[in-house]
């Protein structure tokens, strides 16, 4: 058997580097006891973000998508560097895709290019860009509660803070969405690990996303790592049917029953994550809205069809209807699916052969569809002017091709797109150098990015929120958000 | 010439700080506030004392740390070192730095005065051939210098991989390797001996050339000046290497009451055949937790709150630590409530308390105890009869008795077996159903009879023979053997890391590949200890099994005195085992080595064995080890209270290794008996004990209480054993076999249609709730976490739900019995919670039984409520 979620804390995991940033006292007042929204209360004169964003969509490329045969084509790099893509004009002059992206192209008047963004802390580690964290992990399977929170666990966190009595609260929470939904299943799953990024970390498991589940198949099975399908499938509820013989009534009135229930453990401070626990479950049982997110045969077969029909493209469209509903963070990850259930697609992005080839299908032409898809569907419905759309991977990849015909792991110099609500449309920041190699201008960190996603949503990023010995952290992990790219 | 110490920042001095800096407050008055706060700060010692009282300083660039201390009537000690005053008499002779580090300038004697906290006191100076050319030594002073400036850490060039091409030894382990890198590679374009200040290494610390890691040093720091100097005098190797004898670090250990919150350290190294040399700015130190203390590259410990850190000084490959403490003032309104002490574990516990102004929780009530005793001791909730009666019992011992008789039942047995058979890894991918039976037989009739755990270790450290009938030989048996065997040392490693972890409290994991990047033990010392496994012969008896799943066959074990010694994939040389921290030893090639192995774990000097076994039993007592993880100890893991882990290790000794006392005398502790409703001030307390820490049930437990309590036993059946094609049949457990008894943890099993792919897997329920899968020798395999999952199988799972609405259960006997509704809600109450329950719930209760039509459903969404409450659901 092999170890699967719960994979025990190998050794090197040293005593908690907890990232202790001095802040200041009044913005970590405003920012958890302050009533209203979370983050705006604070009485610092100073702008707190656009706030236009009401909901974040992360499309998560995991293993590391390359700059350099996406966004930042560097035609006139030498043999061994330069991509076998052309660039192609986008619909904002100047700024150039690849020619593989051409119905993204259409939605660069939208979208943000940020060209520069490097850390350092190691290979496949999605701390950097889910967190902030910059340090590595001592392995990669490693999730530990006293890591920093991910962007989604500190939306919700916030959320449940501003809200009155944040603790125990004695009215029903059931039908409350849950705030932070990742898909389509637990990151690392298809190949039994359970990697570390998308968690609540030190804020406790109770802000941990709802992972949903999926059976993912393929037309063939790969042959290799790197014969990568197009993986297809929908991500469903992590099972929660009422079993027979109890209606939704009696449900209910049993939850009524526990709440006069005169639990001893009231004044204890386990209390809280366990009454939030129980409410999630609650809500899972109970909401229509929910429930109806995940129902593909609701949805049309030419809605289907545009965002495209692989489980990437299903679990964003999934992610529109949920954030319609008032889901405050989803991420949307093309994962890898390899020891589990079967051998579909092992490499992701993570192109160490044929790295060309396997961009030129499957992974651009269906990236582009769901991309492009998304972007159109929000602008249908009306909520691409509240909600921000990020493309993100856990690093880049080298310049130089390897003998395999691949590109390996590089953390220097990579990029992420940002679109939709709170963005300056059509802009591009920071630079790399000739090979996409090197940062040249304005180096941007992951902690950055988030900080700016913060400000989207109109969040301080320099809230503080306490860590596991209750010590304030800023929630931008040390970021500062890139203006430049905000309207 | 007067210079006087920066400021020590206190709390109330950071905020003038941050006044100063915030723009033109630089006034007299704001001077007068710092002097003052100084003041507070000094206070008024009894005595202050120099250390040392006279310095000699011989060559060029020997330095000397002072450290000056103030001793206060209440007996506490306060570091001034930063607010002393130093009064140079001849300045051409030494200098002293704000921090105290003294420099020679010129040779000759001179006295150096100091005056802080209003006292006076004078030490010798004397400086030799502080003009006098002597060549940097590339081990004493260069290489230290890649530790202090953390090139060599594990996130930069000492990463295994080295960073951006360029890889150093982890710490400075391996001084030729990093000189061969230095000098050779990359076409020795790092170094320059003719133009030091043109050396890629030189500029790039200096942040001159672009540097991931940034500017490590100043230009005109002692580091740059060893990093120049170095190189310019040819890049050359030390031509005798010194052998570093010790390391002594002073202070070793400190507390440091309010206001004094910081402390100056100071190194001196010993090399063979020369007297102890400062080495303080060549020391590398770094704190164990920066967010209560911080160290900076002086070696000055500053506190951010109350808290206890190790500060970890590496020099030249050694790594001391010292153990520092910070308390901080107490709220106005607290008092120490001074509680009664039932025996030696609330002595050290308590006196740790009161160090930290905690105090401890109340006393638990009667019904909080016998619960939970019962599930500590038994795994077991007490019935409603047992509760009853001892809630009814008024005898003074009453706590003592109780704990007594259940050390005696059979249930005891069960379950601390059960927390071997995980970490022993009892499963039957490894040793089978027939091998799992025979190693938990085994293990229970030791701990029912209450056997010696040296001899236990022992038995299992020196076994041979039959899986099936030998059954501790299954200890070398439950490794499992990989898919693909790449590494032919993949047993002895394994055998390696368990034992280390098992019996020594260590994880030696990270010492395969490297030396452990934050701690003592070496490759070596990993090697040394798989290399005690050597000479051992394990061969699959019967019927070869199908590709990928190797081990399911019956094994033996035997020692074979000819098999090849392990080799070092290092060098390929042989290596002889020896004990960790203890270098190789020589062993008789006639005698099993296993056995001295198991003679040196078990010695009562062994400072590991008895440790890790009294954490590991304290762990399963109270949620929370005094060491925590409870296997992972190592300097930069310090334990929550030492004496308590070194009395408890000497009790566990004194009654002769056995489980039984200990526990007992843990369990008898007011400790273990305190409440779990924090005090005011305890609240923030996870670590000391101050309080009882709920926390959800393990599974097999949990799952067993809802049995109890439903009174419907769960029926457990597993695959037969089997090598090839699918399992002919199951094997069904006598009803009324509780969850803690089953001897593997797969319960069904899955086969795909084309019957290709067979696969074991957990009891759903028990996986859940975190059973783990015996396949790692960490008690952290074990997830125990309360979460929307465990939530929802709770409460639209099918286990509870069939045990709530099975026809014939608790409440079909409940309802049947001519009681009152009122006395069969306490029955109840006192099955799953061991209480009765408080009138306005049981109001509640009543009325919705009253108000509903169908009688045995309302009864249903009763006890579906109590099975559904935390208070039902965690230990407490």
């Amino acid at each position: 058997m092999l170890t699967m979620f719960g994979s025990p804390r190998k050794c090197c995991d040293r005593l908690t580097r907890r990232e202790t940033l001095q802040a200041g006292s009044l913005s970590l007042l405003g920012g958890l006891l302050g009533g209203g929204r979370a983050g705006m209360a604070s009485p610092v004169q100073r702008p707190v973000g656009n706030g236009k964003a009401k909901s974040v969509i992360v499309l998560y490329l995991l293993g590391g998508a390359p700059t350099q045969d996406m966004c930042d084509l560097k035609p006139l790099a030498p043999d061994g560097i330069r991509s076998e893509f052309d660039p192609i004009a986008t619909n904002v002059p100047g700024m150039e895709l690849s020619d593989l992206l051409p119905k993204s192209a259409r939605w660069m008047h939208k979208t943000a290019i940020v060209r520069s963004v490097n850390h350092k802390a190691g290979c496949h580690n999605p701390m950097p860009s889910l967190t902030g964290y910059p340090e590595p992990l001592p392995s990669i399977g490693v999730v530990q509660d006293h890591l920093p929170p991910s962007i989604g666990s500190v939306c919700d966190y916030l959320s449940h803070q501003a809200r009155p009595n944040g603790g125990e609260t004695h009215t029903s929470n059931a039908g409350q969405l849950p705030a932070y939904v990742h898909m389509p299943c637990m990151l690392g799953w298809g190949q039994h690990i359970r990697r570390a990024g998308p968690y609540a970390g030190f804020l406790g498991r109770q802000y941990d996303p709802l992972f949903t589940e999926c059976e993912p198949t393929s037309d063939r099975p790969s042959a290799g790592v790197y014969d990568p399908q197009v993986v297809k499938g929908v991500p469903r509820l992590p099972t929660a049917k009422l079993p027979a013989g109890i209606s939704l009534d009696r449900l209910n009135l049993r939850r009524s029953l526990t709440r006069q229930f005169d639990d001893q453990l009231r004044q204890t401070e386990a209390r809280e994550e366990f009454v939030r626990s129980q409410d999630g479950a609650m809500t899972l049982l109970t909401s229509p809205a929910i429930r109806d997110a995940f129902d593909m045969e609701k949805v049309s077969p030419k809605l289907q069809e545009q965002y495209g029909k692989t489980l990437f493209g299903s679990s964003a469209l999934v992610a529109r209807k949920l954030v319609q509903e008032g889901v405050k963070f989803v991420n949307v990850t093309w994962d890898i699916f390899w020891t589990r259930p079967g051998k579909l697609d092992g490499a992701g992005w993570d192109t160490h052969q044929k790295n060309a080839p396997i961009l030129r299908n499957p992974l651009l032409p269906n990236f582009d569809q769901t991309f492009s898809g998304l972007m159109q569907d929000l602008s249908d419905t009306g909520l691409l002017d509240e909600t921000l759309v990020v493309v993100m991977s856990d690093m880049g990849r080298t310049p130089k091709v390897n003998k395999n015909g691949g590109r390996d792991h590089w953390t220097f110099c990579y990029s992420v797109m940002l679109a939709g609500a709170g963005i300056q449309g059509g802009t591009v920041y920071g630079a790399s150098d000739g090979q996409a190699a090197y940062v040249k201008d304005n180096p941007v960190s992951p902690a950055d990015i988030n900080a700016t996603i913060y400000r989207c949503l109109g969040i301080d990023p320099e809230v503080t929120v306490p860590d596991s010995s209750g010590q304030p952290v800023r929630i931008s992990m040390g970021g500062r958000s890139i203006d430049e790219i905000l309207v | 010439m007067n210079a006087r110490g920066g400021i020590a920042k206190s709390p109330a001095l950071l905020v003038l700080g941050v006044l100063w800096l915030s723009g033109g407050l630089q006034t007299a008055a704001a001077e007068d506030l710092t002097a003052r706060a100084e003041a507070d700060l000094a206070g008024t010692p009894r005595e202050v004392s120099v250390e040392p009282r006279s310095i000699v300083l011989d060559g060029p660039r020997a330095s000397r740390q002072l450290l000056v201390t103030g001793h206060y009537a209440d007996g506490t000690l306060r570091d001034l070192t930063r607010l002393a005053e130093w009064q140079i008499a001849d300045p051409a002779v030494f200098h002293v730095s704000a921090g105290g580090l003294v420099t020679g300038r010129g040779d000759g004697r001179a006295e150096l005065r100091i005056r802080a906290g209003g006292l006076s006191s004078t030490v010798k100076v004397t400086i030799r051939n502080s003009h006098q050319p002597r060549p940097v030594s590339f081990r004493r002073e260069f290489m230290p210098v890649l530790s202090v400036a953390g090139c060599s850490d594990i996130h930069c060039h000492g990463a295994p991989a080295g960073k951006d091409g360029f890889r150093l030894s982890l710490w400075g382990h391996d001084p030729e390797l990093d000189l061969q890198q230095l000098t050779r590679e990359l076409s020795g374009r790092r170094t320059n001996a003719l133009e030091p200040e043109h050396s890629l290494i030189l500029r790039k610390a200096l942040g001159q050339t672009s540097h991931v890691g940034g500017r490590r040093f100043a230009a005109d720091s002692f580091l740059a000046e060893l990093f120049r100097s170095w190189q310019a005098e040819g890049l050359r190797d030390d031509p005798e290497p010194a052998i570093l004898d010790s390391l002594a670090v002073t202070p070793a250990q400190r507390v440091l009451h309010a206001p004094a919150s910081s402390q100056q350290l100071s190194v001196t190294a010993t090399f063979e055949g020369s007297p102890a040399t400062d080495v303080t700015r060549l020391t590398a130190f770094s704190s164990t937790d920066t967010a209560i203390a911080t160290v900076d590259r002086t070696g000055l410990v500053e506190f951010k709150r109350q808290g206890e850190v190790a500060i970890l000084c590496r020099f030249c490959g050694r790594l001391e630590s010292v153990r520092l403490m910070h308390i901080a003032a107490p709220p106005a309104d607290y008092h120490w409530p001074a509680p009664p002490e039932n025996n030696y574990v609330d002595t050290h516990v308590f006196a740790k308390l009161r160090m930290l102004n905690l105090a401890p929780s109340e006393l638990c009530s009667d019904e909080e105890f016998v619960r939970r005793v019962y599930l500590d001791l038994c795994g077991i909730l007490p019935t409603a009869a047992e509760t009853a009666a001892f809630i009814a019992r008024t005898d003074a011992d009453k706590r003592s008795r109780l704990i007594d008789e259940l050390l005696q039942r059979p249930e005891f047995a069960d379950w601390w077996t059960r927390k071997w058979t995980d970490v022993l890894r009892v499963s039957r991918d490894s040793i089978q159903l027939a091998g799992a039976q025979a190693f938990r037989e085994w293990l229970h009739t030791r701990i029912a009879e209450d056997a010696p755990m040296d001899q236990l270790a022992r038995d299992l450290l020196t076994a041979t023979g039959e899986s099936y009938s030998a059954p501790a030989a299954n200890y070398y048996c439950v490794p499992r053997t990989p898919e693909k065997v790449t590494d032919p040392l993949y047993l002895q490693k394994d055998l390696a890391e368990s034992t280390a972890q098992l019996f020594l409290g260590i994880r030696l994991q990270c010492a395969q590949c490297h030396n452990h990047p934050y701690e003592r033990w070496t490759q070596n010392d990993y090697l040394s200890l798989a290399a005690f496994f050597a000479k051992i012969d394990r061969t699959r008896l019967g019927e070869a099994g199908p590709k990928g799943r190797p081990d399911r066959r019956q094994m033996a074990i035997a020692v074979n005195a000819d098999a090849a010694e392990l080799k070092s994939p290092v060098d390929g040389q042989p290596v002889a085992p020896g004990f960790p921290g203890e270098g190789p030893l020589e062993v008789d090639p006639q005698q099993d080595r296993r056995t001295v192995l198991a003679s040196w774990l078990t010695r009562e000097e062994n400072p590991f064995f008895a440790r890790a076994l009294v954490n590991r039993v304290w762990f399963h007592l109270h949620g929370r080890g005094i060491v925590e993880p409870v296997d992972d100890f190592r300097d930069s893991n310090p334990s929550a209270n030492d004496p308590l882990l070194a009395a408890l290790a000497e009790d566990f000794i004194a009654h002769g290794w056995r489980l039984k006392p200990l526990i007992r005398g843990i369990a008898n502790s007011r400790t273990y008996q305190l409440s779990s409703r924090p005090s005011p001030s305890n609240a923030g307390d996870d670590r000391y004990f101050s309080r009882h820490l709920p926390r959800p049930l393990p599974a097999e437990v949990m799952l067993d209480a809802i049995c109890q309590v439903t009174e419907v036993p769960e029926q457990f059946e597993v695959t037969e054993d089997y090598i090839k094609g699918i399992p002919a049949g199951t094997v069904k457990f006598p009803l009324g076999t509780r969850a803690v008894q089953l001897p593997v943890n797969d319960i069904s099993t899955l086969i795909n249609t084309q019957g290709k792919y067979v696969r074991y897997e957990l009891h759903p329920f028990l996986r859940v709730f975190g059973q783990p899968n015996r396949t790692e020798t960490c008690e952290c395999a074990r997830e125990s976490t309360f979460g929307r999952k465990q939530a929802l199988e709770l409460f639209v799972g099918s286990l509870l739900t069939r045990k709530v609405a099975e026809p014939d259960n608790v409440l079909t006997r409940l309802l049947a019995s001519g009681q009152t509704d009122a006395r069969r809600l306490d029955s109840l109450y006192l099955a799953a919670l061991s209480r009765r329950p408080e009138p306005e719930a049981a109001t509640a209760f009543l009325a919705h039984i009253a108000g509903s039509q169908n009688r045995r459903e309302a009864w249903e969404d009763i006890l579906w409520t109590l099975l559904n409450s935390q208070e039902f659901l965690y230990q407490h």
